[in-house]
């Protein structure tokens, strides 16, 4: 049995450097937001102890509760648009020869444009007088002359999900190619050889083979849909008159706007049990499913 | 070709990895020469003043435009080194200044000084964090040349705890021009200005340009418009000091009034939450708007002189009930807080002390482009070729100071969580998400709060 | 129709999609480009339009305000030492934990995933306070070490996808052969991660060059600040001299275009090393 240990200890060496630098750099912080959600804090004073409060007011802060509304329909659109967007693409390129790698690159550029210029750039192309707008007005295309979502309470949202989608789906078609490229060009021979066309083909053969990658892709955006910030942040700070609000930038208001670090702290920890409790919940379901088979 | 290409631009990848590694020595090497000791100088003494140590003064300030920077450059900082050439100082301005300080300053860290708006003062000053102004304001005679209700906004406890750096009085900017093609006058009463909202709605125009995009905070100007000149003045002071409550009739008339213009479409046509306040002024400049919320600083500091192609003007709000006088709120704009732990607290001091004190050279630096210091500068001080744009808007900003009845700006005045829900959720009203009567309630409950919390109105 | 008709129509239709797709994510870049080259006054009256002239005064002015040489140079740095200690600690640990007996392994994958359930901003204030007292504040060190960190979970994620599917035989053989892990690692499984790696490196890259919250707080001095701070504070103070704007935006992501096309070279090798089918 020493010769499991042995390599078992050898084993997790290789893991404890990652683990270690996430322990100390995230993890322990993130420990004192477990602190500060029971004090009274402003970032400059002593925190006072404050017992459940910040708890109990938070059950009646609507403005944060509903922000879950705003959360949810995040997660919808990219649980769908990116992966049919990205998967679908990653199948036509493979048909289409050596230009998709051309096509490749150039929808993958979006990905390297920080959100901030990205932001600012979407945010002059929805202004109402010198973005999309106007230069249809000027068209004279009087129909969507009246474009100006930022300042919509109903399609705010969706215009920084817009831009958050021109931003990553690149990557999701580069990570979906990676996946493709895995599969084993055998497994493809082999059901042409049965006679299967294309849509057998991708049900039975290229689905379950890159199956790993769509499930974590799943997971990922369901958790990180939960702590989404920047592109709402920059282009809306959660506005019009709410509409927008997600619980970053609610907790962001909190903490930075209005100092109260504390409640914000509050807010930050039940973000993060929420999160943690539906990938758990996730899991469980996922190792149910294993079990049936 | 492609790997000269390759090439190419390894190397220049490799000169600013150079240029960012000498960065990073050249912060070591500051660390390492920075004194630890303090030392004293006479405050008075105008003589060059050395004494071999390297000492260096760090100021953080909002994101200001270069220009700006440029006229703290010329007037405050370079006379300073003259007068001490051993001392460096280093001005920067970075965006979220709010945020960051705060988190730098209860760390321990942040700069020597920094800017600060007069309603965080108590919150630094409580914990200790802001230095202590009372032993030189004596010293100083800060007293005799500055404005009081300035200096009563810096104050805690009743002592100094920041430099009142600069003043003003909120005002409407109007555009001349195109009131004269409307055929009206500049307004004074309520009916005047609503008659000018509907002809300029009718002829194509936008009332009031106004963007609050990204900038909730920006809200303040239109209420704080709203509350001066239909609630007035003292019960506004009422108001913060809990003698009457946001249900007071004249209070709530005025939110509703607010909401009512709104609703008419005289704040930018119901867009202001599309755009952001830049694109506001490029409408106001591109002469689309007739009104904006914006006072003096907009002429003074933010719109370089020539830009505007039109006659323009501007005056106090105008009254906004019958009996209620045309009025200006008047605050301290901006306070320069001292980090208690700075190593040079009497050069830090100094350095401020010397340009407010010389009359001449903020005047100088008024013309410039500058924000006006909160002390009285007699007219014979600016330069003669002082652009006829700040000319005009400090006689304005003069006149409305020193008026009879004056309101009191949110951003000076306001404690912090009230004003915080006012500006988060006044939008709300606005697209009838809230009605005004939660509203209202809600901004009640805050203000009692702050008031169980230790804030006193400074007025 | 013939079967090779078919074949091409269905060619045909499919390169219409893919160009049509791609051309719709390059535009706003493409409009980016144009307008940094006409004046403020020209994009004020007309959003897109090709440059009647050429203004390369944009480029100038934003250079010359923005100081992104040095800029450049932080950015570089941090960003490169990042995304090379993010390969190598996560590529070890998601190799020790697929293809290697470990403690825990079950929890230590639950453990990187939760990871991701941390909103990033909830640690600044913390996190300030603790590299003040160890003076790592204002360094490149510091950042280096925060971007490593905060970068774990998500590129943890989907190199454990890829690493599962790889295929254990090589593994076993390798062992049986008697080589130690570390010869695995490096014979066997480097050549065929490749993408991943690169993949992987890109990302970091990327996320680190265009963080702004963290580098804002943490790194006070002028000296040290990256190109997405200057390009914020660019923006701050520009308000609505668009061409400005844009042009600072295109010298802000230039150089990571460069380094993504830099970088192709060794994405194109793994990506057509055995033609992709589908």
């Amino acid at each position: 049995m020493n010769g499991l240990i042995k390599k078992k200890i050898k084993g997790t060496c290789f893991i404890l450097p990652a683990f270690l630098v996430h322990l100390v750099i995230v993890l322990i912080p993130a420990c004192s937001m477990f602190y500060y959600a029971f004090t009274k804090w402003n970032g400059l004073n002593e925190p006072q102890f404050n017992g459940l409060d910040n708890f109990r007011r938070m059950l009646t802060d609507y403005d944060f509760l509903f922000a879950l509304k705003n959360n949810v329909i995040w997660m919808s659109i990219f649980l769908i648009v990116p992966l049919i967007l990205g998967l679908g693409m990653a199948l036509i390129f493979t048909k289409i020869g050596k230009i998709q790698l051309l096509f490749r690159s150039l929808c993958f550029l979006p990905y390297v444009v920080s959100a901030t210029v990205a932001g600012k750039i979407f945010s002059i192309f929805y202004s109402p007088y010198s973005g999309i707008g106007s230069f249809f007005e000027q068209l004279g295309i009087r129909g969507l002359a009246d474009f100006a979502p930022l300042g919509n309470e109903h399609q705010a949202l969706y215009a920084a999900a817009f831009v958050d989608n021109w931003h990553w789906w690149g990557f999701v078609l580069v990570l979906m190619m990676s996946a493709l490229h895995q599969v084993d060009a055998a497994l493809y021979e082999a059901a042409q050889l049965e006679g299967a066309n294309s849509w057998q083909i991708l049900k039975n053969v290229t689905l379950p083979q890159i199956k790993p990658t769509i499930v974590s892709y799943f997971v990922f955006v369901i958790i990180a849909a939960f702590t989404t910030f920047d592109y709402v942040w920059i282009m809306t700070q959660g506005g019009p008159a709410g509409a927008t609000e997600v619980f970053s930038t609610r907790i962001y208001k909190t903490t930075f706007i209005n100092f109260e670090a504390g409640y914000g702290s509050a807010l930050s920890l039940s973000v993060c049990l929420l999160a943690l409790s539906v990938y758990f919940i996730l899991k469980l379901v996922q190792k149910r499913g294993r079990e049936q088979l | 070709m492609k790997k000269w290409i390759r090439v190419l631009l390894t190397a220049m990848l490799t000169v600013s990895l150079a240029a960012g590694c000498g960065a990073q020595a050249e912060n070591n090497a500051e660390k390492q020469d920075s004194p630890q000791v303090q030392t004293g100088q006479d405050a008075q003494s105008p003589n060059v003043q050395s004494d071999g140590e390297k000492k260096e003064i760090n100021i953080t300030w909002t994101n200001i435009k270069e220009s700006q920077q440029q006229v703290w450059q010329d007037y405050v900082i370079k006379p300073f080194q003259e007068k001490h050439p051993d001392v460096t100082v280093n001005f920067q301005g970075i965006p979220d200044l709010q945020n960051t300080i705060r988190v730098q300053i209860g760390a321990g860290a942040g700069p020597d000084m920094f800017y600060m708006d007069s309603i965080d003062i108590p919150d630094f000053a409580s914990t200790g964090h802001l230095l202590n102004i009372e032993p030189y304001r004596e010293q100083y005679g800060m007293d005799d040349f500055m404005f009081d209700w300035a200096i009563d906004s810096t104050e805690y406890k009743g002592e100094m705890y920041a430099l009142p750096h600069s003043v003003e009085a909120t005002a409407m900017t109007y555009n001349k021009t195109l009131l004269d093609q409307l055929g009206k006058e500049v307004p004074k009463t309520r009916q005047d200005f609503v008659d000018i909202c509907d002809t300029a709605l009718s002829a194509g125009l936008i009332p009031i340009s106004f963007g609050y995009s990204g900038e909730n905070i920006l809200l303040t100007w239109p209420y704080e418009h709203y509350i001066t000149c239909y609630a007035g003045g003292e019960k506004t002071a009422q108001l913060l000091k809990g003698e009457i409550g946001f249900d007071d009739p004249d209070i709530k008339g005025a939110f509703a009034l607010l909401k009512a213009d709104w609703d008419a479409g005289y704040i930018n046509d119901k867009k202001s939450g599309a755009i952001k306040n830049d694109e506001a002024r490029t409408l106001f400049t591109n002469q689309k708007a007739v009104f904006n919320f914006e006072g003096p600083w907009l002429t003074l500091v933010d719109t370089p002189p020539g830009t505007w192609e039109f006659e323009w003007g501007q005056c106090a709000w105008p009254s906004m009930k019958d009996g209620m006088p045309a009025a200006s709120a008047i605050t301290l704009g901006e306070a320069i807080g001292i980090n208690a732990d700075t190593k040079y607290p009497d050069l830090c001091v100094e350095l401020m002390m010397d340009f407010y004190m010389n009359e001449e050279r903020c005047a100088q630096a008024v013309a410039a482009g500058f924000s006006t210091p909160a002390r009285s500068i007699d007219a014979s001080n600016y330069p003669e070729d002082m652009p006829e744009q700040i000319r005009k808007t400090l006689d304005v900003q003069d006149q409305n100071m020193n008026a009879e009845s004056v309101g009191y700006a949110p951003w000076g005045f306001y404690p912090s969580k009230t004003a915080w829900f006012l500006n988060d959720n006044l939008d709300k009203v606005f697209y009838d998400q809230m009605d005004l009567d939660t509203f209202l309630i809600k901004a009640q409950e805050c203000l009692e709060q702050d008031l169980a919390d230790g804030y006193v109105f400074a007025g | 129709m013939t079967l090779m008709q078919k074949k091409k129509r269905s060619k045909a239709v499919k390169l219409t999609v893919a160009a049509f797709i791609t051309l719709l994510q390059i535009i706003p870049l493409a409009v980016v480009l144009l307008n940094s080259m006409r004046s403020n006054e020209e994009i004020g009256r007309q959003l897109v339009g090709v440059p009647t002239s050429f203004h390369f005064s944009n480029y100038v002015q934003a250079w010359v305000q923005g100081g992104y040489l040095q800029a450049y140079g932080n950015s570089l740095l941090i960003g490169i030492g990042s995304s090379v200690i993010v390969l190598l600690i996560v590529a070890f640990a998601v190799y020790g934990l697929t293809k290697m007996h470990c403690f825990f392994p079950r929890f230590f994958h639950t453990y990187f995933v939760a990871g991701l359930a941390v909103p990033t901003f909830a640690i600044i204030v913390p996190l300030f306070f603790f590299f003040y007292k160890v003076n790592l504040v204002n360094t490149h060190l510091g950042m280096i070490l925060i971007y490593s960190a905060i970068n774990i979970s998500f590129n943890f994620m989907f190199m454990y996808a890829f690493f599962e599917g790889l295929p254990k035989e090589l593994d076993e053989a390798a062992r049986i052969d008697g080589a130690g892990e570390m010869q695995n690692f490096v014979y066997n499984v480097v050549p065929l991660a490749k993408p991943i790696f690169t993949s992987v490196l890109l990302i970091v890259f990327v996320n680190t060059w265009n963080e702004f919250l963290f580098s804002n707080t943490f790194l006070q001095q002028e000296s040290m600040r990256t190109v997405s701070l200057k390009f914020y504070n660019f923006v701050g103070k520009s308000g609505s001299d668009f061409g400005f704007i844009y042009a600072a935006a295109i010298i802000s992501i230039l150089p990571i275009v460069v380094i993504y096309f830099l970088m192709q070279d060794s994405f194109v090798e793994g990506m057509t090393s055995g033609s992709v089918k589908g």
